[in-house]
C-alpha cells in the first residue's frame, strides 16, 4: 500500500468518525453535553404508520427530532453562536443584538425605538381617549386606574445601539406619543421611561443590565419605592414601604439581570460586570393600609412579581400577566397553579378591586391598546353600548 | 429531507455510504436503488408510486419501440411516451395556471370559468420528466441502446444525488456508467467526493442563506422599500440563487463521485460570463445541453432558412426553458427577457461584447440582476412595483439595514461569483475542483471541509428549516 493510500485511508476514518458521531451519541448518549438555555420546542410526538408516512407528519416529526436532539447539538449551536459573535457580532436563532460595549439588545426594542410598526397618531389618539373615558368612569365608581410605562433600554441606552441600527431621528414612536398624549389628555401616568431618560447610572447601580433586556433588580426595586409613591399620592392612601438596607455588589448576574445573555449560548461568556443587588425590608407605617389591586402588565411587571413586591401593598391582589395569565398571592407562595385569565373572573375581579395598574414596556404599547388585548376588552365592559354599535357597524 | 438537513447529513449520508461501502460490488445498484427510493418516498410517500409508475411504463414501451422494425410504430410509441411524461408534468405543474390564465379571458366574457385543482408538486418532476425524454428520445434516435434490466432504469431515473434537482444527465451520459461506476471508487474519488459534498453544503447554508434572508427580507417591504435597498435586494438574490443552487449541484456531483459516477458540471462561474449566451453556456450547464439537443435542434437549430426563424427558434427555447422554471408569467418573462438578449447578440450586439472583452461583466451582471427581479417576484405586477422603486429613485427607510453578517457574507459572495475573472482565480479554481492533489492539500482541504461541515451543522441547528429555491421546479 503506497504513502497516497494510506493518507487516504485515515482521512476517510476521520470523516466518517466525525459524520457517524453526532448519530451515535444521540443513540447511546456516551458524552453529555450541558443544556441550552432558552426556549426548547419540543416536536410532538408522531409513532410510524402508514397513515403517517403517508401524510408525511412522521417525517416531519424525524426531522424536528433530529434537528433537536442529534448528538452534541448543544455543542453545535454553542460553536455556531461563539463564531458568529467573534465574526459578525451577532447570533442566529434569536432576536439578541450586540450593541456597543456589548451591551445587549432585544431587536423588537430596538425597532420600536427607531419607529417602526408605528401605530398612527389617529389610532394613538383615540386609544388614549377610550384609556381617558375608562380612567374616568372607573373614578366615578370609586377605583382608581393607573398607566405605567416601563423602561426601554435603547431609549436608556442610545449610545450603545449598534451603529447598524442607529438612525436620525426625526420621526415619532410609539412611545413618544402615547406619552404625549395620555400626558396631554389628563391620564395617570407614571412614566418610568421618560424619567431614566434623564438620569444615568451610578456605579454598579444600572437601571438595566449590559446583558438583560429588563430593569436590573436593584432599578426594579427602587422603581416600585416611586410606584408605591405614585399609588398613594392617586388613591389618597398610605401604604407599607419598602426600604433598602444595603447593596451587595456582585459579578454574578442574577435572573433577570442575564436574561439576554443567558440565551446566547456562548462557549465562552460574555464579559461580567458588577451589578448591585439590595436587600430589603418592608415597613408598615402607622395608619398604612392595603389596597384591593389589579395589576395588568407584561415581563416587567413580572419582575415584581417574581420579587414578591406586588403584595406589598395589595390586599386579596391580583396579576393578569398579558391579560392571559392570572397570577395571585397562592400562586407566588405556589399553593396553586398559573391559570387562564377568564372573562366570568376578570370582569367580577374588576368589579370589587380599588385600584388598576396597567404597565408596559414601549414595544408591548401598541398590543395592549389593540383590540381585544387588553385595554379593549376593559373599555367594552364598561361601555356595553358602544361596544354593541361597534358590532352592529361591523 | 434536503442535503442540508442534519437528518440528512448525520444519519441518511453515514449510514447509506456505510451500507454502500460494505455490500458485495453485485448489490451495490440495488443499495442506490433502496436508498434512492427511501430518500424520495421520506419527502414524498404520495408520490414515489406515481414516478415508479411512470418509469415502468417508459421502460416497457421504449422497449418495445427498440423492437420495432416500423417506423409508425416507433412513432407512435415514441408520441405515447412523450405524452405520458409531459402530460403528467403539465397536469401537476400548469394545469391551474393554464386554467387560470383562461379564465381571465373567459370571464372578460362573462363565460363560466374552468374549475382549479387542488394540486401538490411531486419533488423533482421537472427534473426526471426531462431525463426520462433523453431516454426515449435516444433510444428512438438510436444513439444508445434501450436498457436491458428494468432495475437499471429505475436507478437512472431515481438515483438520490440528481433526483430533486440535478445535475440533468442525459441518458447516452449514463448509459455506460450504470455497470461501470464501481470501479471508479477509489478512495481518491471517495474523499474528493465528500469535499464537494461539504464545498456545497458550505455554498448553501454558510453563504446563500445569509444573503438569500436579507433578500427575503427586502422583497417582502413593499412600501417600505428605498432605491438602494432594492438594489442591494437583487443583488443578495443573485448570490442567493447561485450558491443554492450551485451548491446543491455540487453536492450532487459531490456525492455521485463517492460512488464512482461522473455526473456533468452545472455551473462554471457564470456571473463572469461576458454575454448572456455566455451565460447560459456557464448557469445550468445541464439544462441548457438539454434544450439544445432535445428542442433547440428538432426545432431545426441553426439550419434553417431564414434569420428571423433561428431568432425566433432561440427566442422560444428561451421563453420555454422560463416556463420550465415555474408556471407562473414571471418564470415566462424572465426566460423572455434572456431570449430577447440572445437574439440581440446575435444581430449585433455580441460583435461589441467581444471588443470589450471581460469588461463586457459590467453589460451582462446587471442584465442578469434584473432578470431575476422576474424570478423572484415571479408575478408581474410585484416585479413591476419593483422596477419602479429600482429606477425611480426613493429615499430609503428604516426597515432594513445590512449588519455586519450581511457584508461580510455578500463581500464572500461577490469574491467568489468574479473569482474566474482573474487569472489566478481561475487557476485556484481549476486546482480545487479538477485538478491532482497532493498529499499536503488532501490534508489542507481534509481540514476546511471538516471545518465547513461543522459550521454549517451548527448554523442549521440554530435555522429553520430552509430548502433549497431550485426544489420548486
Amino acid at each position: 500500500m503506497t504513502t497516497f493510500d494510506n493518507v487516504h485511508r485515515r482521512l476517510l476514518v476521520v470523516i466518517t468518525l466525525i459524520l457517524f458521531l453526532p448519530l451515535l451519541n444521540s443513540v447511546l448518549g456516551f458524552v453529555k453535553s450541558g443544556p441550552l438555555e432558552g426556549v426548547v420546542k419540543v416536536p410532538e410526538k408522531v409513532d410510524i404508520s402508514l397513515h403517517s408516512w403517508w401524510d408525511g407528519s412522521f417525517q416531519e416529526y424525524q426531522n424536528e427530532w433530529v434537528n433537536e436532539n442529534i448528538g452534541f447539538r448543544p455543542d453545535l449551536v454553542r460553536m455556531n453562536n461563539q463564531v458568529n459573535y467573534w465574526l459578525f457580532r451577532r447570533f442566529n436563532g434569536n432576536s439578541v443584538v450586540i450593541g456597543k460595549d456589548d451591551y445587549l439588545f432585544d431587536r423588537a426594542y430596538i425597532d420600536e425605538y427607531n419607529g417602526l410598526n408605528y401605530s398612527g397618531d389617529i389610532a394613538i389618539l383615540s386609544q388614549c381617549a377610550k384609556l381617558k373615558m375608562l380612567q374616568d368612569t372607573m373614578q366615578r365608581a370609586g377605583k382608581v386606574l393607573i398607566f405605567a410605562i416601563a423602561p426601554s433600554k435603547p431609549y436608556l441606552y442610545p449610545r450603545h445601539v449598534p451603529s447598524y441600527l442607529t438612525i436620525e431621528r426625526n420621526f415619532r414612536t410609539n412611545y413618544e406619543s402615547y406619552s404625549r398624549v395620555m400626558d396631554s389628555l389628563g391620564i395617570r401616568l407614571l412614566d418610568f421611561n421618560g424619567r431614566y431618560m434623564k438620569e444615568a447610572d451610578t456605579g454598579a447601580c444600572h437601571r438595566m443590565a449590559k446583558k438583560g433586556v429588563h430593569w436590573s433588580v436593584y432599578n426594579a426595586t427602587t422603581s416600585f419605592q416611586k410606584f408605591t409613591g405614585f399609588v398613594e399620592h392617586a388613591c389618597s392612601v398610605s401604604l407599607p414601604h419598602l426600604f433598602i438596607d444595603k447593596l451587595e455588589i456582585s459579578n454574578t448576574a442574577r435572573p433577570p439581570d442575564n436574561d439576554l445573555a443567558r440565551i446566547t449560548n456562548l462557549v465562552y461568556p460574555i464579559a461580567k460586570e458588577q451589578l448591585a443587588y439590595p436587600q430589603t425590608h418592608l415597613a408598615d407605617t402607622a395608619g398604612s393600609t392595603r389596597l384591593r389591586m389589579i395589576f395588568i402588565g407584561d415581563s416587567f411587571m413580572r419582575i415584581w412579581y417574581d420579587l414578591g413586591f406586588l403584595g406589598n401593598i395589595g390586599s386579596r391582589w391580583e396579576f393578569w400577566d398579558y391579560f392571559n395569565t392570572l397570577c395571585n398571592d397562592d400562586v407566588l407562595a405556589g399553593r396553586a397553579q398559573k391559570a387562564p385569565l377568564t372573562e366570568t373572573h376578570w370582569k367580577k375581579s374588576l368589579d370589587s378591586a380599588e385600584c388598576v395598574v396597567l404597565m408596559f414596556t414601549p414595544p408591548n404599547l401598541a398590543w395592549a391598546f389593540s383590540p381585544g388585548s387588553c385595554v379593549g376588552p376593559m373599555f367594552d365592559y364598561y361601555f356595553p353600548e358602544l361596544a354593541a354599535s361597534k358590532k352592529n357597524q361591523e | 429531507m434536503t442535503f442540508s438537513s442534519l437528518i440528512f447529513i448525520f444519519c441518511f449520508f453515514p449510514v447509506f455510504f456505510a451500507v454502500y461501502f460494505a455490500v458485495r460490488k453485485d448489490y451495490k445498484n440495488l443499495c442506490i436503488l433502496a436508498g434512492s427510493i427511501l430518500f424520495y418516498a421520506w419527502g414524498a410517500p404520495r408520490f414515489i408510486f406515481v414516478i415508479l409508475g411512470t418509469t415502468a411504463l417508459d421502460f416497457y414501451v421504449v422497449r418495445a419501440m427498440a423492437a420495432s422494425a416500423r417506423l409508425l410504430n416507433k412513432r407512435l410509441l415514441l408520441g405515447f411516451s412523450l405524452a405520458i411524461n409531459l402530460g403528467l408534468l403539465f397536469y401537476f405543474k400548469y394545469f391551474n395556471f393554464f386554467a387560470d390564465s383562461v379564465n381571465v379571458v373567459l370571464d372578460k366574457f362573462h363565460l363560466t370559468t374552468l374549475p382549479l385543482m387542488n394540486l401538490v408538486l411531486p419533488i423533482g418532476i421537472s427534473f426526471y420528466t426531462f431525463e426520462t425524454i433523453t431516454y426515449v428520445v435516444d433510444v428512438y434516435r438510436g444513439a444508445h441502446k434501450p436498457m436491458s434490466r428494468f432495475w437499471d432504469y429505475q436507478l437512472y431515473i431515481l438515483l438520490f444525488p440528481k433526483l430533486i434537482a440535478g445535475p440533468i444527465i442525459q441518458y447516452h451520459d449514463f448509459a455506460s456508467q450504470v455497470a461501470g461506476h464501481t470501479d471508479n471508487e477509489t478512495s481518491e474519488n471517495i474523499l474528493r467526493g465528500f469535499y464537494r459534498f461539504c464545498i456545497g453544503l458550505g455554498k448553501k447554508v454558510l453563504i446563500a442563506n445569509v444573503v438569500g434572508s436579507a433578500a427575503d427580507e427586502i422583497f417582502a417591504l413593499g412600501e417600505n422599500l428605498g432605491t438602494v435597498t432594492a438594489w442591494i435586494g437583487a443583488v443578495s438574490y443573485s448570490f442567493q440563487i447561485y450558491f443554492d443552487f450551485s451548491g446543491y449541484s455540487d453536492m450532487a456531483i459531490g456525492m455521485g463521485r463517492m460512488m464512482g459516477f461522473r455526473f456533468p458540471e452545472n455551473f462554471d462561474s457564470p456571473y463572469c460570463a461576458t454575454s448572456i449566451t455566455g451565460f447560459w453556456r456557464k448557469w445550468h450547464i445541464t439544462l441548457g445541453a438539454w434544450m439544445r439537443n432535445y428542442l433547440y435542434i428538432p426545432l431545426g437549430g441553426n439550419r434553417v432558412n431564414t434569420r428571423t426563424r433561428l431568432y425566433f427558434n432561440l427566442w422560444l427555447v428561451f421563453l420555454l426553458s422560463g416556463l420550465w422554471h415555474g408556471a407562473a408569467w414571471g418564470f415566462i418573462i424572465w426566460g423572455a427577457y434572456h431570449g430577447v438578449f440572445l437574439v440581440l447578440e446575435r444581430m449585433f450586439l455580441g460583435r461589441f461584447l467581444t471588443r470589450l472583452g471581460k469588461w463586457a461583466v459590467l453589460y451582462t451582471f446587471p442584465v442578469v440582476v434584473i432578470g431575476w427581479v422576474f424570478f423572484r417576484a415571479e408575478h408581474f405586477a410585484p416585479a413591476m412595483r419593483y422596477f419602479e422603486t429600482l429606477f425611480v429613485y426613493r429615499p430609503d427607510s428604516m426597515y432594513w439595514r445590512p449588519d455586519t453578517e450581511f457584508m461580510v457574507v455578500a463581500a464572500i459572495s461577490c469574491m467568489f461569483s468574479f473569482f474566474a475573472l482573474t487569472r489566478v482565480g481561475l487557476k485556484v479554481q481549476d486546482k480545487i475542483f479538477f485538478g491532482q492533489y497532493t498529499l499536503r492539500l488532501h490534508y489542507l482541504i481534509s481540514f476546511t471541509c471538516i471545518v465547513i461541515l461543522l459550521l454549517s451543522a451548527g448554523r442549521i441547528t440554530t435555522s429553520t428549516f430552509n430548502p433549497f429555491i431550485y426544489f420548486r421546479f
